[in-house]
């Protein structure tokens, strides 16, 4: 959900020396106007603070230049009913609108939100700035570049998007078939182009014997040893990583099980962060054996893992680490986050703070700000 | 159209008139222009577009709030200025069913007085018309496997999309007891939102994944199950089903092997007919796949025009061709990505043990008679 944390390393080292930043500019051709965007099902943020935009109903990822400036200032409020201020901006109820995904621009610390409308299905980008005021990302008149993505399908679901160091990465699924496909398109984008493009299957294997397709629903690009991995999680729990270098055309890529979170959870949101001078990943999920078996209060609970388990090469697939031994806790590099319990999205805000959507007492959706952990 | 008249003034400052304001349906009723005539003494915005801070100073547009009887939350939109009126049109439609209110706000307005005139509007709440069905439920059959990992659920209209569906979908036992969690909670709708793709959470199917092995399979070889679609799932327009939809069926033994298309049967067509080839499947296969997993060419690859229609029962298809067979070798080719109802593929079985062979063969020649 985030831009590869390596790129941020590269622009302070651009920033710092003559020689320009290590990362390819985002949009090499490019178009001006409306882009034909049909729906936002994910939204996060590439280089210069280029929105990418998930839309399945076109079989697209668009990257649209937000042409925002740099700015420090953050939100540090918190809104309640955030769902019914956000509807109301565009005259729907809070049940009238759906929150399709969050993502905060490195640039400015805007929160974008992706929105759709129940009623007529519209696609709206609403944003969040430092002083509270919701705005509207208008997609009228932008720059941006459209990368189709060859599914095979009239319409696809575009699960995530992300920015690895020179790639844009995007998981997809289809409608038709089980299995999800990562595209990958090499940057600078060019508008309309399929050159560069490729898709590669991703599988799980169990008990050493048993191989399946595994679509993916969540992607993390990092850096371990100068390598660049995409970090994912299933529908079904396991953490895995795939070398960037492993997804090439047609390639069928079995990726590695780094952690076990339990069973019965679905990790939703995915960030890196430093903290202490060390390194952590945390994610919200989303328990869908909460009533059976709950972690917290609500099927939203929140897990923060050491970053180094990422990188972890031997102790991986059937002998990786689990979050539980039992019922206790297995080890301290995995804890799970009750300040972070019932948020249901989130994206790093700035560096020691994380915007969250999570579920109120009243059952209502609340706006925090809340620090990391 | 109601006006009401808000004088509340806490301080001693007269009176101002307001002018006219008007909420006039643009075409379609979820469409509006508002209308603000402005009084005299009124500070006009210079001729043409004005911003939306400018704009919402004069006149509001929105939902009413339920903390202040006057002032709507403003929406979205555009305003203009032109020939003494003020108006503003929503950039979103409106929601049937939902009263929207205006707000001018006259001259003398300061923060002890306000003088304020509001006028609502009610957007026609959707026709009356028959209610949302469902029309039909793939795969067919009274038996299904008990590692069945698709259920495509086909609605009479388009569909409200969201967290709502998968809650009010759910599976019985033969007790009648609901089976938790048994869906992966992922919505794949096709193109129009009237077909919903719902898979049974491959976690339980999976052999060796720690979700069967900690919470058990979905389905029981040789039991009977219920398929609810919830009276409370709401079409795109808003209105729910109005009563559940069920669907019972037995489940059979797993079927955990590759689909073979060595083994399917075709009866090949008399050429120069336009007579349809027929190909029986060795298993019920997806509903939906063979219309973009089956085609047919000429042995150099050209391809065959034609149409491919599925049996109801979902064991054999019909390849039919736009034009007469011609007296030549052809060639069924079949797309590796081609499901039976549990997943399995020409290529690899769902779970693919992965010490046993991957399949190659995805063509089956024929001579049309």
């Amino acid at each position: 959900m985030r831009w590869n944390l390596s790129v941020a390393a590269a622009i302070a080292v651009g920033a710092a020396c003559v020689c320009g930043p290590l990362y390819a500019k985002p949009l090499a051709k490019s178009a001006h106007g409306k882009p034909a965007v049909q729906s936002i099902e994910v939204i996060a943020f590439g280089p210069e603070g280029t929105l990418l935009i998930g839309d399945g109903l076109s079989n697209s990822v668009f990257a649209v230049a937000t042409g925002e400036k740099a700015s420090a200032a953050r939100f540090a409020g918190k809104i309640e009913d955030v769902a019914g201020k956000l509807a109301a901006t565009i005259g729907a109820k809070a049940d009238g609108i759906e929150i399709l995904d969050l993502a905060v621009n490195p640039v400015s610390n805007t929160v974008y939100f992706a929105v759709r409308k129940q009623d007529d299905k519209q696609p709206v980008l609403l944003t969040l700035k430092a002083d509270g005021s919701i705005g509207l990302f208008s997609l009228e008149s932008v720059e941006y570049a459209r990368v189709a993505l060859k599914t095979g399908t009239t319409k696809s679901k575009v699960s995530d998007v992300a920015w690895a160091d020179d790639k844009l990465i995007a998981s997809v699924g289809t409608e038709g078939e089980f299995a999800s496909k990562m595209f990958v398109v090499q940057a600078p984008l060019n508008h309309e182009a399929e050159v560069d493009l490729h898709a590669v299957e991703t599988f799980h294997v169990a008990h050493n014997k048993w191989e399946t397709k595994s679509p993916m629903s969540t992607i993390m690009p990092f850096t371990e040893n100068g390598k660049t991995y995409v970090a994912g999680a299933f529908s079904c729990t396991p953490v895995v990583k795939y070398p960037i270098e492993d997804l090439k055309p047609e390639a069928n890529v079995v990726g590695t099980s780094v952690l076990e979170l339990g069973s019965g959870n679905r990790p939703l949101d995915m960030f890196t962060y430093t903290k202490d001078g060390k390194e952590y990943v945390l994610s919200n999920t989303f328990r869908f054996h909460h009533a059976k078996k709950p972690v917290g209060p609500s099927p939203y609970w929140t897990v923060r893992f050491d970053r180094d388990l990422l990188g972890e090469e031997t102790k991986v697939n059937k002998d990786a680490l689990k979050r539980l031994a039992g019922d206790a806790p297995a080890s301290p590099k995995v804890v799970v986050i009750e300040s972070f319990h019932g948020v249901r999205q989130m994206d790093r805000l700035g560096e020691v703070e994380a915007v969250v959507l999570r579920e109120a007492a009243d059952n209502k959706l609340e706006l925090a700000v809340l620090p990391l952990p | 159209m109601t006006y009401v008249l808000f004088y509340c003034l806490l301080g001693a400052a007269p009176i101002t008139p307001i002018g006219n304001v008007e909420i006039v349906p643009d075409g379609d009723p979820t469409r509006v222009v508002v209308r603000y005539l402005l009084p005299p003494g009124s500070s006009a915005p210079a001729v043409g577009p004005v911003d939306e801070a400018t704009g919402r100073r004069q006149l509001v547009f929105g939902l009413p709030t339920t903390y202040d009887d006057a002032m709507p939350t403003p929406m979205f939109g555009t305003y203009e200025f032109r020939e003494g009126v003020l108006s503003f049109k929503p950039r979103f439609g409106l929601v049937r069913g939902s009263t929207y209110r205006a707000a001018a706000i006259g001259p003398g307005t300061t923060g002890a007085a306000v003088n304020v005139m509001t006028t609502s509007y009610r957007v026609p709440e959707v026709e009356a018309g028959p209610p949302t069905t469902v029309a039909v439920v793939k795969p067919a059959g009274e038996v299904l496997p008990a590692n069945l990992l698709r259920i495509a659920i086909d609605f009479s209209r388009p569909m409200r999309e969201g967290r709502e569906v998968l809650e009010n979908i759910h599976l019985l036992d033969d007790a009648g007891v609901e089976i938790a969690a048994p869906w992966r909670d992922i919505e794949l709708w096709n193109e129009d939102a009237t077909r919903l793709s719902l898979y049974i959470h491959p976690g339980r199917i999976k052999q060796g994944v720690n979700l069967r092995e900690d919470f058990g399979p979905v389905l029981h070889p040789g039991k009977r199950y219920t398929l609810v679609v919830g009276a409370a799932l709401r079409d795109a327009r808003g209105v729910p089903l109005g009563k559940d939809f069920r669907r019972e069926f037995a489940t059979s033994a797993e079927v955990r092997s590759r689909i073979e298309v060595a083994d399917w049967k075709l009866t090949v067509p008399p050429a120069g007919s336009k007579d349809s080839l027929a190909i029986g499947f060795d298993r019920p296969i997806d509903a939906y796949l063979p219309a973009r997993c089956l085609t047919v060419t000429g042995t150099g690859g050209a391809k065959i025009a034609g149409a491919i229609e599925v049996a109801a029962d979902q064991r054999s298809c019909r390849f039919t061709p736009a034009e007469p067979w011609p007296a030549a070798g052809l060639v069924l080719v079949v797309d590796p990505i081609l499901e039976d109802i549990a997943g399995n593929t020409p290529v690899r079985a769902f779970d693919h043990d992965r010490t046993a062979p991957v399949a190659t063969a995805l063509r089956r020649e024929f001579r049309p008679r």
